[in-house]
């Protein structure tokens, strides 16, 4: 009689075999020279302040301008300021994982390409994360500022003015 | 030029209030001069109206932007905002900045405690012509004391009304003298318009209404003018419409009115101006099919004489809005009866109710009638609930978008607190006016409102109701449970390119209604 394999193999089989080949080292397993490293953020150091503005005009066109006042509010600009900084952190993972997400699948390296893990501990122990991160950052505020600033209820939240 | 309307009494008293709140509400422009006449010096009905006209008279005098322009998209270009609309009708004003208004009530410096023999010398004349006169009038009419109106006898102020009148006319501050004034300034130029309002059915009404048009114009050239004889004069005439519990016959200072009496009375005065017609070249004659009871306890006058409003006093209003609109001709066929007068249809007669197309507005059209009158509820039903205390309690409203873009340390609310609580008191008092008027329909009174929300105060339930004061056009209110953030969203959209006022309070009127004002035409999908 055929063993049926039990349920619970069958679930997690999958993952099983996805993990064990994300840790593998790859065939030509060597490590990124600080010059590649500097060419490929040196790449980037414009294009992740622009997907930052871009995630930064979704989430002003999504969260931001929808913010509502309820009764007895007269300013929304604390309820902004607290969507905005809930906004930026997602921001800031989404790019951080791009990131990771660059340096594994998407850069080519000259000497070598990255696996999943290597990529990985590139992002933590590599200098060109929190600069490329902040660029991001400071994009998406950039957009939101932009964007908050046009006759919306909450535009005094990212920029004060002063008073008349 | 002014407009002129006088309240005769305490219904004509009431009538002044809803005319009050139908300037207030942007439906009447031109300046206004207006007087009550009221023997009952202290009757409560005038009271109250004197104390709405000082608040309308402080409000209008905070001056709002006068040709205001807003800044475009993103402060580039410049867009024409409207004129103010609100409080835009001088009341009374003597037509020098900053000095007091003419007085809105006559003063009859007579002493209060005479009676009706003393005014007509009854005891000097001889015994023959006192026989004579007991075939006019009874015991009790005679010992009628005076301070307290005259009780439902029309036979007793046709006579004190015009010698009081005569005797009162060239007293300074006795604002009988100013309105006279205004008219001769007004004749030299052209054909100024006076309206009076006031009962048939009562005793200063029914006393005053034929006496006044013939009282103006028979005065001596020296005060009047030469050119009286150009004065245009309309009336509302209002029949029975209300009651009130019976007092007791033959106690106190004279005869107790009576409400039951009050068809019988409208007879005999109707036949009489059909025998001798008063002066008016306009008569809008107003009435109601049931006497709504719109007094608790029985009061025959002075201060606690206190009657609620009424529908019919809203109408007789807008009768005031015709008739200074150039309208008010013969009328034609059932263009101006009232709308509880049934249409027939097929040989059947239906009920229309009161609704806002069945509404007396010839001339300047239901849909503008409505369009103001359901914005300026929006404004008072805001800045009551919601703005006023914001302002008064705390001060997080300075750090609103349009607090901040419009106001300036030279233009700040925090020292117009003064002004802050007129416009509250001003509000609560048109919405429990509003209220008021709603319920004496009865169940002909149609929803020219949500009147369930009117009363209320409590800020969750306004911030239901705000959104649908009324019924929207064509199916539901747009914006039905967020009339609150789309009030202050549109108000934080308003940045005018400058003040144009140094008022504060002015310059927030004038923001929250074109605020409320757009919200309302999107929210109730009004045509344009």
């Amino acid at each position: 009689m055929k063993k049926k394999i039990p349920n619970l193999w069958r679930r997690h089989l999958p993952l099983g075999v996805a993990l064990s080949l994300l840790l593998c080292r790859t065939a030509y397993a060597q490590t990124v020279t600080g010059e590649e490293k500097l060419h490929w953020f040196l790449s980037r150091i414009v294009l992740w302040p622009l997907i930052g503005f871009g995630m930064g005009a979704l989430a002003s066109w999504f969260r931001l301008r929808r913010v509502k006042y309820v009764p007895e509010e007269l300013t929304l600009d604390r309820k902004v300021r607290r969507v905005f900084v809930r906004s930026l952190l997602v921001g800031c993972l989404i790019s951080a994982a791009l990131l990771w997400a660059d340096l594994w699948a998407f850069y080519e390296f000259e000497t070598t390409s990255l696996n999943a893990t290597e990529a990985l501990k590139e992002m933590v122990r590599g200098w060109h994360t929190v600069p490329l991160v902040s660029a991001a950052a400071l994009g998406f505020y950039l957009a939101a500022l932009a964007f908050t600033r046009w006759p919306f209820s909450g535009r005094y939240a990212l920029w004060p003015r002063v008073r008349r | 030029m002014h407009d002129y309307v006088i309240a005769v009494g305490g219904t004509g008293s009431r009538v002044l209030e809803a005319v009050t709140y139908l300037a207030a509400a942007g439906l009447l422009t031109r300046s206004l001069h207006v007087l009550i006449v009221d023997p009952d010096q202290n009757n409560g009905n005038g009271r109250r109206t004197r104390q709405v006209l000082e608040k309308y008279d402080r409000l209008q005098r905070c001056p709002q932007p006068a040709a205001p322009r807003g800044r475009g998209f993103m402060g580039v270009g410049r867009k024409e905002l409207g004129p103010p609309v609100l409080f835009r009708a001088p009341f009374n004003h003597p037509g020098r900045d900053g000095a007091p208004a003419h007085p809105h009530a006559w003063r009859n410096s007579s002493p209060p405690t005479r009676r009706f023999e003393d005014v007509i010398g009854f005891k000097r004349q001889a015994s023959e012509f006192q026989d004579f006169l007991r075939l006019f009038y009874q015991e009790s009419d005679l010992e009628m004391t005076l301070n307290a109106g005259y009780r439902g006898r029309t036979s007793v102020g046709a006579v004190a009304l015009k010698l009081d009148l005569d005797s009162t006319v060239a007293e300074e501050g006795g604002g009988l003298r100013e309105l006279v004034a205004g008219l001769q300034a007004d004749l030299q130029n052209g054909h100024p318009r006076v309206f009076v309002a006031g009962s048939v059915f009562g005793g200063t009404g029914a006393a005053a209404l034929p006496t006044i048009p013939s009282f103006i114009r028979s005065l001596d050239p020296a005060l009047i003018g030469p050119n009286a004889a150009r004065l245009q004069f309309g009336c509302a005439m209002l029949a029975p419409y209300f009651s009130f519990p019976k007092g007791m016959q033959g106690g106190g200072d004279g005869p107790a009115p009576d409400s039951d009496e009050h068809l019988i009375a409208t007879q005999a005065a109707l036949l009489h101006y059909a025998q001798v017609p008063p002066d008016y070249q306009h008569v809008y004659l107003v009435g109601a099919p049931e006497q709504f009871r719109t007094a608790t306890a029985y009061e025959p006058g002075d201060e606690p004489q206190i009657n609620a409003p009424h529908y019919a006093e809203f109408v007789s209003a807008l009768a005031a809005l015709d008739f200074f609109s150039g309208g008010g001709g013969q009328p034609a066929g059932d263009e101006v009866h009232f709308a509880n007068d049934a249409v027939v249809s097929d040989g059947e007669v239906v009920p229309q109710g009161i609704s806002w197309t069945t509404l007396p507005t010839p001339g300047q059209g239901n849909d503008e009638i409505k369009r103001r009158l359901v914005s300026f509820t929006t404004f008072a039903y805001f800045y009551k609930n919601f703005l006023h205390r914001a302002f008064v309690e705390r001060n997080d409203y300075v750090r609103a978008p349009w607090y901040r873009d419009n106001f300036g340390p030279a233009l700040t609310l925090g020292t117009h607190r003064d002004a802050l609580n007129t416009l509250y008191e001003f509000s609560d008092s048109y919405l429990a006016w509003l209220g008021a008027v709603g319920n004496s329909g009865g169940t002909a009174m149609g929803t020219l409102f949500r009147w369930e929300a009117l009363p209320h105060n409590e800020i969750p339930l306004c911030a239901e109701y705000v959104g649908h004061l009324t019924e929207a056009d064509t199916g539901a209110p747009r914006f039905l449970r967020e009339g609150y953030h789309q009030i202050l969203k549109r108000m934080d959209a308003l940045v005018l390119e400058q003040a144009g006022t140094p008022n504060p309070v002015g310059l927030l009127i004038y923001l929250l209604y074109r605020a409320v004002e757009g919200f309302c035409e999107e929210n109730y999908r009004w045509r344009r």
